[in-house]
């Protein structure tokens, strides 16, 4: 039961994150850039990491299949 | 010169190793290859020299001119000339001219010298054109252009030395040159002027080519010949679809065992829970199955890379430009297609190099109808399933339902684009004006770094987004638990199970059950999705052997043949990845485009696949 409680814990972290993974990774870069400028608003002490983040997706960058042009 | 940082643009004819030298410079490993139009958008990169200056280099599409015909010329123009907002002029120009094609690049040489900016001339591969009997006096072509003039050999290590030498030289010069800020787009006289000043310095500065070998030239005229060529390039992608099926066997068998083993051993050492069953059935099951077509796709780009480098691929361009041309695509339409048998997306993109609007649509709309990598895991799963392991007139059987999967991709493309042809109406010409690069080995060190950046990407997509959408498969193919007295497997009842069953409806006519529903949504992420969702939701439905035996035996035993050939006929057609819609988005400006091209490849897949099923019926295979 013990062994149950921490594995069913775990497993939840790890959907919660691949669902935010998945999220991301398939949105195109306006539904990015709307979730970091949201993001920006209501975190403050992020903003510096928020706006590299924006300055990055904003440049010219490889895909994830082939690296050769952005999304 | 700014003190802090210098921009510095690097700009020369298409092919001419401008990329090769931007990779030596800055350490990059950008794609480079033995043909024109591999880089159509800018990029950039640092380099800090022993000086403790730094360059911001800029990597430019080639172009032959500063009046573009193409949208990848116009980036080339409009950063040269400072019209880009997001990018000042370039502080200085290195124009990279490849020595074994000079008097074309000493044209472009003269014209970007109009703009008065301070500019450097790298001569590129001088080692292959000493040896090949070219030779010119640098320091009078110095002298005579007003400019520095330095030896690189790019794909060399320390090849470009010198013009860092030279860079940092230009930089601590106070330089009196100030740009031209009105220049305009050169007329036909003065273009004609250039040619004459172009040829005259060449004279002047001694230069001489050698003749072409009589060798080369017969190969040439085999390998371009319009029946032999096409003979040629026939037998070697038939040759290239043979090889991905026999070589790949048995590094494919020690994957798969090595998956099977780690599953069992999960199940063994751990206890019964959703953790483990999370870890054996999504995990490892899932992704387990796509790594395993790992050694395909790595035989598959071994052959692509070399045909590459080789300087081979754009004779294939010329040889079906024939072809091309009466469906009403560009010959340039080559390349761009060529490039999405790896992906779309570079494809997509690549179609800037066609000056025709309507024909850069047209390439557009058939790219995702080329077979991607990402579909090799899924023909292959099939294949392997459904189609026995033996010969057939000499020739593996299984290679050659791959290779025919692959002619059923362009043949397919080639309707699409005869029909939009017939929509669109008008007969236009379509001249192929194309540079044949000189045949040269491919290099190893090329070769080795692409597989193995290959490799990397197939990887990295098994451990990032296909990792994760098992896991969030895994998720929806377990819950909620089935109720209480509940007689089918659990996932039966799950989110998972019931959306298949729900999807059956519509793709039970063409032989869908609701295991590949479930399956085909994912896929749209990256195709080879399907076959990992395959391998978790077999996994989830009750049948243990499913996890310890190969994919495609469970699919074997459990589907029709008229199942797995609608399926295969499916894919052909199949709707591209999201984020190829994306790129074609971004590409057209407009949701138009994606949206005809989403409505029709799924009418087409859906097409193929009731025909297929309906055939195999017909046939009393199933």
């Amino acid at each position: 039961m013990h062994h149950d409680v921490w594995q069913q814990l775990i497993v939840a972290l790890l959907v919660i994150g691949s669902s935010v993974y998945v999220f991301w990774t398939v949105s195109g870069l306006s539904w990015r850039l709307r979730f970091i400028s949201a993001a920006h608003r209501t975190l403050p002490p992020l903003r510096g990491r928020l706006d590299r983040l924006r300055h990055r997706l904003e440049s010219p960058a490889g895909c994830s299949a082939c690296r050769s042009g952005s999304k | 010169m700014s003190a802090a940082e210098s921009r510095i643009a690097l700009i020369g004819l298409p092919n001419c190793g401008k990329t090769a030298l931007f990779n030596r410079v800055t350490g990059s490993r950008q794609k480079v290859a033995n043909y024109p139009g591999v880089t159509v958008e800018r990029k950039e990169g640092y380099h800090r020299s022993a000086s403790g200056r730094r360059y911001r280099l800029l990597d430019l599409p080639g172009t032959y001119s500063l009046t573009p015909t193409t949208l990848d010329e116009a980036i080339t123009r409009d950063v040269a000339l400072g019209r880009l907002a997001s990018e000042p002029r370039p502080d200085t120009i290195v124009l990279v001219a490849d020595a074994t094609h000079l008097p074309l690049s000493l044209r472009l040489a003269l014209e970007v010298k109009r703009l008065g900016l301070p500019m450097i001339v790298v001569l590129n591969m001088t080692d292959l054109a000493r040896k090949r009997g070219y030779s010119i006096d640098r320091e009078r072509l110095s002298k005579e252009l007003g400019a520095p003039v330095v030896e690189t050999i790019a794909v060399a290590r320390g090849g470009a030395d010198a013009l860092i030498r030279y860079l940092d030289e230009l930089s601590s010069e106070t330089t009196t040159l100030t740009p031209n800020s009105e220049w305009r787009e050169p007329s036909a006289e003065d273009v004609q002027q250039t040619h004459i000043e172009a040829t005259r310095i060449l004279a002047a500065c001694g230069y001489r080519e050698p003749a072409r070998s009589d060798f080369m030239t017969s190969v040439d005229r085999f390998l371009l010949h319009p029946f032999f060529g096409l003979l040629v390039l026939g037998v070697l992608l038939f040759f290239v679809f043979q090889a991905v099926f026999s070589w790949a066997s048995l590094p494919m068998d020690l994957i798969d065992a090595g998956v099977a083993a780690l599953g069992e051993w999960v199940r063994g050492s751990m206890p019964d829970g959703p953790l483990r069953s999370l870890l054996a059935d999504g995990i490892i099951a899932g992704v387990g199955s796509v790594i395993v077509f790992l050694p395909q796709i790595i035989i598959l780009f071994a052959f692509i890379l070399a045909l590459e480098d080789s300087g081979y691929l754009p004779r294939a361009a010329y040889l079906l430009d024939r072809v091309m041309g009466s469906v009403g695509l560009s010959g340039r339409a080559f390349i761009p297609l060529l490039s999405s048998f790896a992906c779309a997306i570079p494809g997509i993109m690549a179609t800037r190099t066609i000056p025709s609007v309507r024909d850069r649509l047209a390439t557009i709309m058939v790219a995702p109808l080329m077979t991607c990598s990402a579909r090799l895991p899924v023909y292959a799963l099939l294949i392997a399933a459904f189609i026995p392991d033996r010969d057939l007139g000499g020739f593996n059987l299984q290679g050659l339902v791959l290779f025919a999967l692959y002619f059923a991709g362009v043949a397919g493309a080639l309707l699409v684009a005869w029909t939009l042809k017939k929509f669109r109406g008008g007969n236009d010409t379509h001249l192929l004006m194309l540079e044949l690069p000189d045949y040269q080995w491919p290099r190893l060190g090329n070769l080795a770094y692409g597989l193995w950046e290959r490799a990397r990407l197939f990887l990295g997509r098994a451990g990032g987004i296909i990792l994760a959408l098992m896991v969030v498969l895994w998720f929806l193919s377990t819950y909620p638990a089935p109720p209480v007295g509940a007689t089918g497997a659990p996932i039966e009842y799950s989110f998972a199970g019931q959306l298949g069953r729900a999807l059956a409806v519509v793709l039970a006519p063409i032989g869908f059950n609701w295991q590949i529903s479930v399956a085909l949504i994912p896929g749209l992420a990256a195709r080879e999705v399907a076959v990992g969702a395959l391998g978790t939701v077999y996994a989830l439905s009750g049948d243990e052997t499913a996890v310890s035996t190969a994919l495609s035996s469970v699919i074997a035993s459990q589907w029709s043949l008229a199942t797995g050939l609608a399926l295969l006929a499916w894919y052909v057609f199949a709707p591209q990845c999201l984020a190829t819609l994306a790129v074609v988005k971004r590409e057209t400006n407009s949701w138009r485009y994606p949206l005809i091209m989403t409505v029709y490849l799924f009418g087409l897949a859906y097409l193929a696949a009731f025909a297929t099923y309906r055939l195999a019926l017909w046939f009393s295979v199933g």
